[in-house]
């Protein structure tokens, strides 16, 4: 008897008083998505993660247009650093019009696969990547080669980081030394702390004057972003993201065909001879690269696409895998309005059509804006 | 991913009994025991299990509180509520006779998941299941 009445007490405790008109909220649910800034994620496939003067070759070599074939595209020209390292385009634009948004690299150090169908397994691969693209940066290897061995900026910033001069390291490696280098200052790019979290944290703390700072529209959202909206599911934990991939019923057709996205991806991956098993890989012991060997192919990852953080994400429109929601309301007017047809007949039965008033839209609108 | 959740509940299901220590199993009163018929099957995760990180299970099984001789078993996971799996493979490794280890689980969704233990052998398959509730 005294263990059930403590249970219920717990449970009525476990949601927040609510003001005239609000939605109780889920401590628990909310507690779960901080607290913000998280531990790095180590990377043990990159042994200069973290090194200090790779991260400097790595902010040059960001900023560095000679690492594309005709010296005239830099990461920069789509990773816009005044835009949270978005280019504002629905679709990207490299050397044609790309079939994907670009996304974000605020907080990419925190993922485990990247690109929106996961087709690299760490960040230095996902950045070697788009170099030798013929679509995007269309470089190689011995251009890279040729301008870390002949610039002496880069020349001595490369011996700096990696503790040997080039001119006798291979082209390949020195391509993935750059992706390296590349990926360590990346993973230094983190989303601020934003009102989020500080409401979280007041929360965790039992602080009322710091729960009360937060926009009543925003805990309103909130509240329905963690309940019936069910969004919690995939954009979880701190990063609003659970790394993985999911059907968000928007087409994945193209002007060329169709975007395999997670399908594609992993069928990428496994063939890419830069995954973290390949030689390229610093380190391919069996928990470096268990996920990677693990991963499975199913029917249902055709369309699938990654599940983006949400940190920031009042700041990097417009949305979803092709850029095709221009604005964060018709984002949640997607979710609201959602077309269940269109989701993969094999996939989550997470989603489901919400019907939210334009009331709920709004501040559920409202909280994605301060995150 | 800092931590986000919890294993919260386990052994919701129907034949899901007590926890134990069984004859010959090296675990402790926290293993979660689930019988069929002569056959126990203890599990429990190495550390703590948290949405969307890789976790890895240690599981004996006992036959009549004996040590089954030879075997092969298979571990996977559900979200029945949510017709999805595991996005990944599971790989069991035999520690020795009747205690294994299942490595590279992984739940990545909050909420109710179920454990599937299938036993193999030349006499058929005898299946497990498990309930946690993951937050």
């Amino acid at each position: 008897m005294i263990r059930a009445a403590g249970l219920m007490l717990a449970a009525l405790l476990a949601a927040l008083p609510a003001g005239a008109g609000d939605i109780p909220l889920d401590r628990a649910a909310v507690l779960a998505h901080g607290p913000w800034p998280p531990a790095p994620r180590p990377d043990p496939t990159n042994r200069v993660a973290g090194n200090p003067a790779a991260i400097e070759l790595g902010e040059t070599l960001f900023a560095e247009p000679r690492l594309s074939g005709d010296g005239d595209m830099a990461c920069t020209r789509c990773h816009e650093p005044d835009r949270a390292f978005t280019d504002g385009k629905a679709l990207a634009e490299g050397r044609k019009i790309l079939t994907r948004n670009t996304p974000t690299i605020l907080g990419a150090g925190l993922g485990r696969w990247f690109g929106w169908g996961g087709s690299s397994d760490s960040l230095w691969a996902a950045s070697v990547r788009p170099i030798l693209d013929s679509d995007e940066m269309a470089g190689s290897a011995a251009g890279v080669a040729r301008l870390l061995r002949g610039d002496a900026v880069l020349r001595a910033a490369y011996i700096s980081a990696f503790g040997r001069p080039p001119d006798d390291v291979a082209p390949d490696i020195l391509l993935a030394d750059a992706g390296k280098a590349l990926a360590a200052w990346q993973a230094r790019q983190m989303p601020p702390r934003t009102a989020f979290d500080d409401f979280r944290d007041a929360l965790a703390a039992g602080d009322e004057a710091g729960i009360s700072a937060y926009p009543a529209a925003a805990r309103r959202g909130l509240a329905i972003f963690t309940g019936k909206g069910r969004c919690s599911f995939c954009h979880a934990g701190p990063a609003f993201t659970n790394g993985e991939f999911a059907d968000a019923g928007v087409p994945f057709f193209t002007a060329d065909g169709a975007d395999r996205g997670r399908f594609g991806g992993i069928r990428t991956l496994r063939e890419s001879r830069f995954n973290r098993s390949g030689a390229f890989s610093d380190d391919t012991s069996p928990e470096a690269t268990r996920l990677t060997r693990r991963v499975r192919l199913q029917p249902r990852n055709f369309g699938e696409f990654k599940v983006p953080s949400l940190r920031q994400v009042g700041r990097t429109a417009p949305y979803m895998h092709n850029g095709s929601l221009a604005t964060l309301a018709d984002v949640v007017a997607h979710y609201s309005d959602l077309n269940e047809e269109r989701l993969h007949a094999d996939g989550e039965t997470v989603l489901r059509r919400l019907d939210l008033t334009a009331a709920e839209q709004a501040v559920v609108t409202a909280f994605l804006e301060t995150l | 991913m800092g931590p986000t959740g919890k294993l919260t509940a386990g052994a919701l299901a129907a034949f899901l009994l007590s926890a134990g220590t069984a004859l010959g199993c090296p675990f402790g009163n926290s293993a979660e025991e689930i019988r069929n018929g002569k056959m126990s099957l203890y599990w429990l995760p190495v550390g703590e299990i948290r949405v969307s990180e890789p976790f890895d299970l240690e599981i004996c099984l006992t036959v009549g509180g004996a040590t089954p001789e030879g075997g092969m078993l298979e571990v996977d996971a559900v979200m029945p509520a949510h017709g999805h799996g595991m996005n990944y493979r599971s790989e069991v490794q035999q520690l020795e006779p009747g205690h294994f280890i299942a490595e590279g689980m992984l739940f990545h969704m909050p909420g109710k998941w179920e454990i599937r233990f299938n036993f193999v052998r030349d006499s058929g398959k005898t299946t497990f299941v498990s309930r946690v509730d993951l937050q």
